[in-house]
C-alpha cells in the first residue's frame, strides 16, 4: 500500500487554460520545472515527456469561464465555478494536498492578436492588473472562509510586496514567485510544511482530513527541537505519531534515538530510577549503576506515554532537567547535560488538572507543550480511514497466523466495520481484525459473521458513513428521464432565434447542470465502498437505477443513459464536466460499455418510477 | 486609465516573458539534467530556447513608446486640462513631462531595461551556440556547457522582468 503522491490544486488562468489543439505547452514546462505529474486529464500534457521522481500530482484550473476560449469569446472570472471545482476535491479523495494559486486572471475579449501571443488569451482589462482587485485575492478570501484547513500558497509572477498584506490577511501559508530558480525548492519546503498529505511510511495509515491535519501538525512540531504534547484517546496511535515525529526530524539521515518511558506501568517507587537511572548503591538492590531513559534518548526524542500518571516527586525531577538540561541519577552528586525533546502523550484533560491543582504540575505541563499540542483524532472520527486500517491489520494477521489463506474483506463487514463507533480506537480495530482472522483461518473472505467487537458500548444506531446498498427513493412528480429527454429535444426554430439569442445558452447551461448535479449526486450515493477503495468506487449502473427508479434497468441500458446525458450537455458544461473525476469516470465507463451504441433518442427508453 | 502601454507591458512581460520565456528555460535545465526525460532532446530543447525569439523583438518598442504614453502630459489631450490655452500648454506641457521623466528617473529606468534586454540577447545567441555544438544523441555530459549558458539566460531574463515591472502601474501626477 504505498501512498501515492501529494495532490496539488494549481488555479491559474494562463496554465488552467485548455487550448484548441490540446497542448498547452506552457503547462507542460511548468511541471517540468517544478517536478509535478499533470493529472488534469484534458489530454494537454505531451505524450513524449516525462518528469523523472514528481513530488506531487498537479491539476490545474483556469478559474475562469469559458475553459477553452476562441477568438471573439468573452473570458470572465468565475469565481462560483471555482469554489464548486474546489469543493469536489475537499469533500471527495483524492483530496487536495494543497492549492497553489495565481493572483492575476486576465480578462476581456480574446482578440487576433492576443490569441496570436497566447492561444485562448484575453486582452486584458485595467482591473485585472491592479494589486486591490486581483481576482486570486477573491478567491483566497472565500477559500479561506469555506475551507479554513485547505492549505493555500500564492503562485505568482507579480511583486510579492504588492500583496503580502492582502494575502496573509486572507490566510494564505506563503508566496512562491513562480519564475524564479528557488521556486521548486520552495514548493519542496511548503509541501512538507503546510501540505496535507499521508504518512510515506505507512506507519499512520489513512487519508482522512483529521488524520492528515494532526500528520501536518506532526512534521511541524518535528522541525524544531521543542517539547510537544499529544493528546489523544487510548488506543488512538499516539506512540505512532510520537515514532513519526522522531521519523520527521532525521536530518542528514542519521537516525534520532527514539526511547519509550510508559508512565502507566511504572510503580512510583521504580519511576525515578527508570527515568534518570541511578549510581551503585543508591538504594537497596542498586547493586550496579543504571543509565536512565532521558540518558538513553540523549540526541533524540524520549515519548512519555500517560504522562498524567506521573508522581508528584518525579514530576519535580523532570522539571528540573527541563529547565536545566540536566539530568542528575538517583544517588548521584551532580547531573550530566543532556539534549533530548520530550514528547509527552495523554488520554486525560490534563490542562484542567493542571489549572485546579489536580496533581499535575502547570509549570511542567508548559515546558511540556512549548512547541504545541497535537490533537489525535479517535477513529470514529476519522471513519474513512477504517478499511484502509482493516486491510492492512488483515494483511499482518494472516502473517502472524501461521497456514492463514489469503482474504478480502467482503463490503457487508466494511459496512459493519464502518458502523461501530470504536471506543478502543485503532488498537480495538486491530484486535477485531486479528481475532477474526485467527478465529477462522481457513477461509478467503471476511465476512460480518468473523466480526465480534469488544465493548456493546461501540454499537451504534445510526451511521454516517454511507452504505454500498441502494438507497429507496420516495415518491415526487419529478422523472428524470423526462428531464434527459426535454433536454434532446428542445430546439429552437430559426425565426426566433433572435428572440432568444443570448438568453438560450444561459438556460441550456442552467439545465444541463441541474441533470448533471443529479447524476452525480446518484453517483456519489450509489459508491461501493472496498477496502481497496475506501473513498468509493463510482457505479454508473446503481446510480442510473436510483435516478431513473427502474430497479430492471439493464446496464447497458444504464451506460446508454449517461452517454444520452453527457451528448447533450453544452460544449462548455461538458468541457467542465469531464474535468470533475466522478463524472469523468461514469463519463469514460459509459463510453467503454458502449462505444458504439447510438446516442440519440430511444422511444423505448426507459422510463420507470419517479425520483 | 489603462494604457494601451500597461496592457501590452502585462502580455509581453507577465504573461509571455515571465510565464513563458522564463518557465520554458526552467523546463528546458530540467531536461538537461534530466529532471525531465523526453523523447527528442534537441527538438525540445531547440523549441525551449527558441520561444524568446518569438517578441523579443517587441521589447525596444515597448521600451521607446513608455514615455509618450505614460508620461503626465497626455492629460492635456483631456478634459480638463485640453482647455488650457495654447499660450499656457506651451510651457506646461513640457514642464510636465521633464519634471515626470526626472522623478520617476526615466531615463535610468529605461536604460537599464535596455541594458537587461541586450544582456538577455547576449545570453540568447550564446545557448544557442552550445545548442548548436550538441551531438545529435546528446547525453548529460554532452549538456554541461548548455546547463551553464542556460541559467545564464534564465537570469538574463529574469533582470529584464524586473526592470520592467519598475516602469510605473499608472500615469502619476507631479
Amino acid at each position: 500500500m504505498k501512498p501515492s503522491l501529494p495532490r496539488i490544486l494549481i488555479i491559474d488562468d494562463l496554465f488552467g487554460r485548455q487550448i484548441k489543439d490540446r497542448s498547452n505547452r506552457d503547462r507542460a514546462n511548468l511541471c517540468g520545472m517544478y517536478g509535478l505529474r499533470d493529472v488534469t486529464g484534458d489530454e494537454a500534457f505531451p505524450s513524449d515527456e516525462e518528469v523523472v521522481n514528481p513530488i506531487a500530482e498537479a491539476v490545474f484550473f483556469r478559474g475562469q469561464r469559458p475553459l477553452l476560449a476562441d477568438v471573439g469569446d468573452k473570458v470572465e472570472n468565475d469565481l462560483d465555478g471555482t469554489m464548486a471545482f474546489v469543493r469536489q476535491g475537499w469533500d471527495t479523495a483524492p483530496r487536495w494536498s494543497l492549492v497553489l494559486l495565481d493572483l492575476c486572471f486576465y480578462t476581456g475579449t480574446v482578440t487576433k492578436t492576443s490569441d496570436k501571443n497566447l492561444s485562448g488569451v484575453p486582452e486584458g482589462r485595467a482591473v485585472d492588473d491592479d494589486p486591490r482587485e486581483y481576482f486570486g485575492l477573491r478567491i483566497l478570501e472565500r477559500l479561506h472562509a469555506e475551507f479554513p484547513d485547505l492549505p493555500v500558497i500564492i503562485l505568482s509572477s507579480k511583486q510579492r510586496e504588492e500583496v503580502s498584506q492582502s494575502f496573509t490577511a486572507h490566510g494564505a501559508l506563503g508566496f512562491i514567485p513562480r519564475s524564479d530558480s528557488t521556486s521548486p525548492e520552495k514548493l519542496r519546503d511548503y509541501l512538507w510544511r503546510h501540505a496535507l498529505t499521508p504518512d510515506a511510511s505507512d506507519q499512520m495509515v489513512g487519508n482522512s482530513r483529521a488524520l492528515l491535519l494532526a500528520l501536518r501538525a506532526a512534521r511541524r512540531a518535528a522541525s524544531d527541537s521543542h517539547n510537544v504534547l499529544i493528546r489523544g484517546e487510548r488506543g488512538a496511535g499516539k506512540e505512532l505519531l510520537a515514532r513519526y515525529v522522531n521519523e520527521c526530524a532525521i536530518k542528514a539521515g542519521i537516525k534520532r534515538p527514539f526511547v519509550v518511558v510508559d508512565s502507566g506501568t511504572l510503580s512510583p517507587s521504580l519511576y525515578g530510577s527508570e527515568l534518570f537511572g541511578h549510581v551503585k548503591g543508591a538504594y537497596t538492590g542498586a547493586d550496579r549503576e543504571r543509565q536512565g531513559r532521558i540518558s538513553q534518548a540523549d540526541g533524540g526524542d524520549l515519548f512519555l506515554d500517560e504522562i498524567g500518571n506521573m508522581p508528584a516527586d518525579v514530576q519535580t525531577g523532570l522539571l528540573r532537567v527541563l529547565e536545566t538540561r540536566l539530568v542528575t541519577p538517583v544517588g548521584a552528586g551532580s547531573g550530566r547535560e543532556v539534549d533530548v525533546r520530550f514528547i509527552a502523550a495523554t488520554n486525560e484533560d490534563i490542562e484542567i488538572r493542571a489549572a485546579s491543582g489536580g496533581g499535575f504540575r502547570a509549570d511542567l505541563l508548559d515546558r511540556l507543550r512549548e512547541g504545541g499540542t497535537i490533537v489525535l483524532p479517535p477513529l470514529r472520527e476519522r471513519r474513512e480511514d477504517v478499511p484502509l486500517l482493516a486491510e492492512q491489520f488483515v494483511l499482518q494477521a494472516e502473517a502472524a497466523r501461521v497456514g492463514a489463506m489469503k482474504r478480502k474483506i467482503t463490503p457487508e463487514a466494511v459496512d459493519k466495520l464502518l458502523a461501530y463507533n470504536w471506543p478502543g480506537n485503532v488498537r480495538e480495530l486491530r484486535n477485531c481484525i486479528f481475532k477474526a482472522v485467527n478465529d477462522h483461518p481457513d477461509v478467503e473472505h471476511l465476512v460480518p459473521d468473523h466480526i465480534s467487537f469488544a465493548s456493546e458500548s461501540g454499537m451504534p444506531v445510526t451511521r454516517e458513513a454511507p452504505k454500498t446498498t441502494e438507497t429507496q427513493v420516495g415518491a415526487s412528480d419529478f422523472k428524470f428521464a423526462d428531464l434527459i429527454r426535454l433536454m434532446e429535444s428542445t430546439e429552437v426554430p430559426s425565426s426566433e432565434t433572435m428572440v432568444w439569442a443570448g438568453r438560450l445558452p444561459e438556460l441550456q447551461r442552467a439545465y444541463a447542470g441541474i441533470t448533471i448535479k443529479l447524476l452525480r449526486a446518484a453517483l456519489l450515493a450509489t459508491r461501493r465502498f472496498t477496502p481497496k477503495n475506501p473513498q468509493g468506487e463510482v457505479k454508473i449502473h446503481p446510480a442510473i437505477k436510483l435516478l431513473m427508479g427502474n430497479p430492471e434497468i439493464s446496464a447497458s441500458k444504464a451506460a446508454d443513459q449517461v452517454k444520452r446525458i453527457f451528448v447533450n450537455l453544452p460544449e462548455s458544461v461538458r468541457i467542465e464536466c469531464l474535468a470533475d473525476p466522478i463524472l469523468k469516470v461514469a463519463h469514460d465507463t459509459a463510453v467503454r460499455l458502449r462505444p458504439r451504441a447510438s446516442n440519440k433518442i430511444t422511444t423505448n427508453a426507459p422510463v420507470g418510477g419517479p425520483l | 486609465m489603462t494604457t494601451n502601454w500597461q496592457n501590452d507591458r502585462a502580455q509581453l512581460s507577465h504573461n509571455w516573458l515571465q510565464n513563458g520565456v522564463i518557465v520554458a528555460l526552467y523546463h528546458a535545465m530540467g531536461v538537461v539534467i534530466g529532471r525531465v526525460r523526453v523523447r527528442e532532446v534537441r527538438k525540445t530543447l531547440n523549441e525551449d530556447i527558441i520561444r524568446w525569439c518569438e517578441r523579443h523583438h517587441e521589447f525596444s518598442d515597448l521600451l521607446i513608446r513608455f514615455e509618450a504614453e505614460m508620461s503626465p502630459k497626455v492629460f492635456f489631450d483631456q478634459v480638463p486640462l485640453c482647455r488650457c490655452s495654447d499660450e499656457t500648454k506651451e510651457w506646461l506641457i513640457p514642464l510636465t513631462h521633464e519634471l515626470w521623466m526626472r522623478r520617476e528617473n526615466v531615463k535610468e529606468k529605461n536604460a537599464s531595461a535596455m541594458v537587461a534586454f541586450q544582456t538577455v540577447e547576449c545570453a540568447y545567441e550564446k545557448a544557442c551556440s552550445a545548442f548548436e555544438a550538441l551531438p545529435e544523441s546528446p547525453v548529460a555530459e554532452d549538456m554541461e556547457l548548455l546547463g551553464l549558458r542556460l541559467r545564464d539566460m534564465t537570469t538574463a531574463c529574469e533582470t529584464l522582468a524586473r526592470a520592467i515591472s519598475a516602469f510605473p502601474h499608472e500615469i502619476r501626477c507631479v
